[in-house]
């Protein structure tokens, strides 16, 4: 070093100042509580009704009995709706990958205008009540419909493509979110050493994104074989899922040894392929080269770019364009169609059927109206009770303790948490029917009473919560904190001015994306909602199933009603996300 | 005892079997900056960690004015940490990053800070708007801002690219004695200790091989790896044939080893007082440095003039730099 070395003056006096100890005892009671309250909320609303449904099959006269997997297994209608479940899951997984690696690419990775817009529409369907895709496909397939000349209405294919309808934005929002930031370098790499942009691809990009694709095919799994609202509509009684089959044994049968033994089921498929997810995304978590996606994203255009020479991959990327241009009008179908014959009265055009939301004609106990308003009080209830838990779970789910023993504690109960989005919100509702008759002995009947409705929507809501606010916890870099602390923040300043205030967007998100499935849960909601105080979907699915076009049209204009408000509020929420910010969806 | 001690400290990661600092004695006196010197992985920053309180001692005392801060809280020690890439809050502007320690808004404090490390006005500043140098001036500001009784550097300087780095190594000993801090600099880079710290300490494989002050470091390596660590490469007995020439640079008596850093030779066609074939050539700032094979002593780097050429094979003469050479036991 050239520079001259300063010479110091006399050392200024050391502050002074002996340190206290710290008050240690409030922060304790604080994790004490984040930890006890989501186990208590989800031991009592989740576990025991669970474990009341899947022992009712099993418990006869006190004694554990077994036969009932001999009987239920036994029958040929069994074997035919696990297969079924597989089978349609299975298809439409990989109908959606398939599509959606395009779009991720389309959309994440090239620049176009009215790609924000574009981006926000494949979002819709996701956020759709499962009620209303089930509707939306009905309207566009029946005979008389757009598409009815295909004869798809209540066949298998038609259940496919709603649940692909459904889950494209998984896939697109999964792959996507990783591929924008993947470091472009690596395949740049691969193109100096002699690879063509196809090889380059195949050969660098898509190892890397293996785990992401992986992760959301996972989800996506996971999604079409606990399907619901959307199969039952659609599916009549020839087809079904698992779910739907547990809703079939439990209402229309009352056998309830076959739905426990069925949950049962349920639980081993999807808790595979939780797994997987689990595994895809730990393995994602582990440092990839990723850049900023500024300098990744290059923009999209139909001509080649100047300069650029032939045999660059602008075939691909067109072809990438095409394909989503194509799912893109496919996913606007039933949506427009939607809106299209809502306004259709008799043979004229009209808003008669949105006139008759307010009225309670042909035998109806309430208004669509008054059935928004019990649905957005409940959703209301139901996104505060999940955002507490669910914001507590994340809280203690991201701290990284020092010993072996808190680091093992802390992945069971990102486990645990995780349970509810695996196990089927059917079996949910109808354990609460079971075990909520005057719970512990009180002189109450909670089933009659409603409240269990928000709690139930609640239970189905919190991994939604945890799922969007951990990642965004865990991301943030423990040094971090760690200059926070040195710079004197106490644990509990840190918290707030550090991990909270990052977390807010995502919290913001979360808020968003709770209100929407509740709004939208039907499952678990179609055993607990009060006949004479139905919420919207309940209304739609009863609507439904009753005869005569004014009705029909009803069901229609109040799924364009709820359509239009979870997706709007969504959209209202989606503002906050942070640009690159990832999560699962 | 005053100031920073630290006593036989031991710092373990789980899973290893050998310490990642094994037993470090030194004390810091206030108003001191101590570098601590080692190759990347040699224990340096968990030394620095565990000072801080972010890592558990395994056995040992960090103590401040003899008393031992081992009950003492991270954020109740008063001990500032500057990281190696500033860990500045990016969901917060320079001023509200600066003013994170302060009781109180301090607006005049955060002020008369970025003056201090040349920043002056960057209050509303968005801290992503700001380059690397830039982010590691407010990373100092902030950490020096509630006055910590000691502040520790984390390779502060290391992701900076290397004209940057030299100026703000002289812009960070200029603020720390202007502040009167005493201070701890962990850094892998030799320059930058010398430049930055009034004490060094070499550290190796978590053990602390010598302190001392930058030219007694450089004049007296206290053994081989601490010398090779500071840049001399080349060993050669004191007593051969081929040491003559260097032997009267060093006094009488003080080594049995001579080591020779790069520049102890210089080629000097007019009075040489040894031979080297040449091996290679390079050239650093203007100067070449050329790879000579000197009999008896082996392959070392002599400085040569400006735009000077040599081929493989040619014998230069040389001539020696007493501040180049020095001796060990």
């Amino acid at each position: 070093m050239s520079a001259p070395t300063l010479t110091r003056p006399a050392p200024a006096a050391a502050p002074s100042g002996a340190p206290v100890r710290g008050r240690r005892g409030g922060l304790a009671w604080f994790w004490v509580v984040a930890v006890a309250l989501p186990l208590v909320f989800l031991g009592l609303f989740f576990a025991w009704p669970v474990v009341a449904m899947i022992s009712r099959g099993f418990v006869v006269d006190g004694s554990l009995d077994l036969s009932g997997f001999a009987d239920v297994f036994s029958r040929p209608r069994t074997w035919r709706i696990v297969g079924l479940t597989i089978l349609q899951a299975t298809v439409a997984t990989t109908i959606a990958v398939l599509l959606g690696v395009p779009g991720a690419y389309v959309l994440y990775r090239r620049r176009w205008r009215g790609r924000a817009f574009v981006r926000a529409l494949v979002t819709v369907p996701f956020v759709l009540p499962t009620v209303v895709v089930g509707v939306a496909f009905r309207s566009l397939l029946v005979s008389g419909g757009p598409l009815g000349f295909l004869h798809l209405d209540g066949t298998l294919v038609a259940i496919i493509a709603a649940l692909v309808f459904f889950d494209y934005a998984v896939v697109v929002r999964g792959v996507g979110g990783m591929w924008e930031r993947l470091d472009p370098r690596a395949e740049q790499a691969a193109r100096a050493l002699g690879a063509s942009p196809w090889r380059a691809f195949r050969t660098v990009t898509l190892p890397a994104l293996t785990p992401a694709i992986a992760s959301s095919a996972s989800l996506v799994f996971l999604f079409c074989a606990t399907a619901f609202g959307t199969v039952l509509v659609l599916g009549g009684l020839q087809f079904g899922t698992i779910e739907t089959e547990i809703w079939v044994q439990t209402t229309q049968f009352l056998d309830l040894r076959a739905a426990a033994v069925l949950s049962v089921v349920q639980l081993v498929i999807v808790g595979a392929a939780l797994s997987l997810a689990g595994r895809a995304r730990s393995r994602r978590e582990r440092a990839l080269a990723l850049s900023s996606s500024a300098s990744s994203v290059r923009p999209l255009t139909l001509r080649r770019a100047p300069g650029t020479p032939p045999r660059d991959g602008h075939g691909l990327a067109l072809a990438a364009a095409g394909v989503t241009a194509l799912v893109v009008v496919l996913l606007c179908l039933p949506l427009v169609n939607l809106v299209v014959r809502s306004l259709h009265v008799g043979d004229g055009w009209g808003l008669d059927h949105y006139a008759a939301l307010g009225s309670t004609s042909g035998g109806m106990t309430v208004s669509v109206w008054t059935a928004t308003l019990t649905s957005l009080r409940t959703a209301l209830v139901a996104t505060v009770l999940a955002l507490v838990v669910g914001g507590l779970v994340a809280l203690v789910v991201s701290r990284r303790p020092r010993a072996v023993a808190g680091r093992r504690a802390v992945a069971g109960l990102d486990a645990l948490f995780m349970l509810p989005l695996g196990v089927s919100a059917v079996t949910v509702g109808f354990g609460f029917l079971l075990s909520m008759h005057e719970p512990f002995g009180l002189p109450i009947d909670l089933r009659t009473s409603g409240v269990l409705v928000p709690i139930a929507q609640a239970v189905v809501a919190v991994p939604l919560v945890v799922r969007t606010v951990l990642p965004v916890l865990r991301a943030i870099d423990p040094r971090l904190k760690q200059a926070a602390a040195t710079l004197g923040a106490s644990p509990g300043r840190v918290l707030r001015s550090v991990d909270l205030a990052l977390a807010t967007r995502s919290i913001g998100l979360a808020v968003g994306f709770a209100f929407a499935a509740s709004l939208g849960e039907f499952g678990a909601t179609s055993f607990l909602a009060r006949p004479d105080d139905p919420t919207l979907p309940v209304l739609i699915f009863r609507l439904i199933g009753r005869p005569g076009p004014d009705s029909y049209g009803m069901a229609l204009a109040a799924s364009v009603v709820l359509a239009v408000l979870t997706a709007g509020i969504v959209a209202a929420c989606e503002r906050l996300r942070a640009p690159g910010s990832g999560g699962d969806w | 005892m005053i100031g920073l001690g630290l006593h036989d400290v031991v710092v373990r990661y789980p899973g290893l079997d050998a310490p990642a600092v094994d037993r470090v004695s030194v004390d810091v006196a206030p108003g001191e900056v101590l570098a601590l010197l080692g190759p990347s992985g040699c224990g340096k920053s968990s030394l620095l960690r565990a000072v801080a309180g972010l890592e558990p001692l395994a056995s040992g005392s960090v103590t401040w004015d003899g008393v031992s801060v081992a009950d003492v809280p991270v954020h109740r020690r008063g001990f500032g940490l500057v990281f190696q890439d500033g860990q500045l809050f990016t969901h917060r502007d320079v001023l509200g990053n600066v003013a994170y320690g302060l009781r109180g808004s301090g607006q005049a404090r955060v002020s008369e800070l970025l003056e201090l490390v040349g920043l002056a006005g960057y209050e509303r500043r968005a801290v992503a708007t700001l380059s690397g140098g830039e982010r590691q001036r407010v990373a100092l500001a902030r950490a020096l801002a509630p006055s910590p009784r000691l502040l520790l550097l984390d390779e502060p300087l290391s992701a900076l690219d290397r004209s940057l780095r030299e100026r703000l190594a002289v812009d960070l000993r200029a603020v720390l004695v202007a502040t009167g801090t005493t201070a701890v600099l962990v850094t892998h880079d030799q320059d930058e200790a010398f430049a930055v710290a009034d004490r060094v300490a070499v550290i190796a494989a978590g053990v602390l091989l010598q302190v001392a002050s930058p030219p007694d470091l450089w004049r007296r390596p206290a053994s081989r790896e601490v010398a090779r660590f500071l840049g001399y490469e080349a060993f050669v007995p004191a007593s051969s044939a081929a040491a003559a020439p260097l032997r009267d640079l060093v006094p009488p008596g003080s080594g049995s080893v001579l080591a020779l850093a790069e520049g102890a030779f210089v080629v000097d066609p007019v009075a040489p007082v040894a031979k080297g074939t040449v091996v290679g050539i390079t050239s650093r700032r203007g100067r070449s440095e050329v790879r000579v094979d000197v009999p008896g002593i082996g392959p070392v780097t002599a400085l040569g003039p400006v735009g000077a050429r040599w081929a493989a094979g040619d014998v230069v003469g040389l001539g020696v730099d007493g501040d180049a050479v020095a001796a060990l036991d």
